[in-house]
């Protein structure tokens, strides 16, 4: 099978630490350590533990849980904003590219990593567009990154994005700070699709967003997964989003993975607790 | 040919809200199906059909058992395949059509359709064309096709449900109420298609509420109460069958015993 994503034990702590900071921390089972995500000795927060998963190539993988849960930060590892405290991130492959926690990250795999392999939607659009920089602007710094170095094809390219992504011409030349949420949104995935990556990384892209809206933005990804078969790893805690365009769905509680299934089988056989909850919640 | 061997089947439901509350609704189910046999299911509600149905499309968990079967690349158990490989069988092998429909929003009827197609790869036009000929196979209004499920009623959801589950042409179909709440000449249709599923060797596991479905298309029937098997008849012997009397055709049989 075509693996283009393969996570193994991501774990990340904020704060200093301490040896009980994995062991205080417990995924919501009876007597399987506190609840919450902080260390009871030494206050560090446990934002993900021994996390692991794999996406194959044309996936589309959920990742659900409340508020503060961690998914958030495992994209973020991923994408290789926040350096983890252990385990290993592999893309492509194998033996594709690895990184490993501790491990400095060569520069030019870096930028390989960030600029051509994936594509990043962030939860707040001021952390994925500069907000004073033109929509066109936005998408040629990616394209730019990428080597290409053509004026006119940049233009060309950048226009045929906003238009996949249905936003007017007209506003290629406007700034992001102007627009409604949607349309940032918009530029956002225009953005992360420039450079043709295998992976998508989407962070709540839909979150106060007003409905009809959001459905829109549901019907691009899925078009534009249709019609590129780019993988996607889609955090959100709106299970109707997930429902709409995932095949598997990961679940999780206080920085662990505490389920993961066949996005039917975690919404209509929860086996966890919480994820019943979260599932009674939705119903 | 054996197409599926189900042994010793079980689906226990833990309700962890309400206090770990445990629910058996299957209990050692074994039966096996032919390729290219239609084999119906009855019961009464609430005796398992469909967690029967939904456990073998792996929509539950099977708690214990096994449910072995046989592809052209070799024997699977589907009781404790992986999700990728459940993923692509749903893809390549196996369809599904609950009583429902579960439309999209802003997803056209004749994109519904097309969609199995296009996650096999097929490419836009050919997926449209083909949506178009099995839209009109189960009788939805050609008014419709461009218009949204979510806006149909309860008979034309259920149009688009069958033409959706069928497209793919799977080798295994599973079926589950699919012609309740339709009128005659609406159910006419979907049995016409079931039956030329059936000459093109699919093999089918059908749940249904009235007998007469059965006497039709099934040539076996299993009886499920209380979530145990409790009864098995083929070809002739269907129309006799205890449960299929007592539970389904009740109503009927009741109303002419009474004329
Ligand atoms: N930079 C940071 N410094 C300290 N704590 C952090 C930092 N980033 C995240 N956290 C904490 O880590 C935990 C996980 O946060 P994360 O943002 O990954 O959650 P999330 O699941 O994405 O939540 P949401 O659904 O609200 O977006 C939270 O308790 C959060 O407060
Ligand atoms: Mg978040
Ligand atoms: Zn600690």
């Amino acid at each position: 099978m075509n693996s283009v994503l393969a996570v193994e034990k991501l774990t990340k702590v904020f704060g200093n630490g301490c040896p009980d900071c994995l062991g205080g921390v417990g995924d919501g089972q009876e007597g399987n350590g506190q609840e919450g995500n902080t260390c009871p000795r030494c206050g560090s927060v446990v934002a993900c533990a021994g996390v692991g998963f794999e996406i194959l190539r044309g996936e589309i993988l959920g990742l659900v849980g409340e508020s503060g849960s961690g998914k958030s930060t495992v994209l973020r590892c991923i994408y290789l904003d926040l350096q983890p405290d252990a385990g290993c991130i592999r893309f492509g492959g194998p033996p594709g590219i690895v990184v490993r926690a501790g491990e400095v990250v060569d520069m030019e795999v870096r930028r390989e990593l960030r600029w051509r392999r994936m594509g990043m939607v962030y939860q707040d659009p001021k952390a994925g567009l500069r907000l004073d920089v033109t929509a066109g602007g936005n998408i040629a710094e990616r394209l730019l990154a990428a080597d290409f170095r053509h004026v006119g094809a940049m233009r060309k390219r950048a226009s045929g994005l906003l238009s996949r992504t249905e936003i007017p011409l007209n506003r290629l030349d406007d700034l992001p700070r102007y627009f409604s949420g949607g349309m940032q949104q918009r530029v956002q995935i225009a953005k992360a699709l420039a450079n043709n990556p295998e992976l998508l990384l989407l962070d709540e892209l839909t979150t106060g967003l007003d409905v009809s809206v959001q459905a829109q933005i549901l019907d691009l990804i899925k078009s534009i997964q249709r019609s590129t078969g780019v993988s996607m790893l889609l955090v959100s805690h709106d299970l109707r989003v997930i429902r709409m365009l995932a095949h598997r769905t990961l679940v999780m509680k206080n920085g662990r993975l505490v389920e993961a299934g066949l996005t039917d089988q975690i919404l209509e056989d929860p086996q966890h607790p919480y994820t019943q909850l979260l599932v009674n919640c939705m119903a | 040919m054996r197409l599926i061997e189900v042994r010793g089947l079980g689906k226990t439901f833990c309700l962890h809200l309400l206090g770990g509350k445990r629910l058996r609704a299957l209990h050692e189910v074994s039966f096996d199906v032919e390729r290219g046999e239609f084999l119906g299911v009855a019961g009464r509600s609430g005796s398992g059909k469909s967690t029967l149905i939904k456990c073998i499309y792996r929509t539950y968990k099977p708690s214990r058992g096994s449910m072995l079967l046989r592809t052209p690349d070799g024997a699977v158990d589907l009781a404790s395949l992986g999700d990728l490989e459940i993923i692509m069988l749903r893809r390549d092998f196996m369809g599904y059509v609950s009583q429902f429909l579960r439309p999209l929003p802003r997803v056209t009827a004749l994109d519904m359709v097309a969609e199995p197609l296009r996650e096999r790869g097929i490419d836009d036009y050919r997926a449209r064309v083909e949506a178009e000929e099995y839209l009109e196979r189960a009788g939805l209004a050609k008014s419709l096709w461009h218009s949204y499920p979510t806006l149909f009623s309860g008979g034309e959801q259920q149009k688009v449900n069958i033409a959706r589950g069928l497209i793919s042409r799977p080798r295994l179909l599973l079926l589950d109420e699919p012609t309740a709440g339709l009128d005659y000449a609406s159910r006419e249709r979907i049995v016409a298609m079931l039956e030329e599923a059936k000459e093109m060797e699919t093999t089918i596991i059908g749940v249904f509420h009235d007998r007469e479905m059965f006497l039709r298309l099934a040539d076996r029937v299993i009886l499920l109460e209380e979530g145990e098997l409790r009864g098995s008849a083929s070809g002739g012997e269907i129309a006799s069958m205890e449960g299929l009397r007592r539970g389904v055709g009740e109503e009927h049989e009741l109303r002419a015993a009474c004329e």
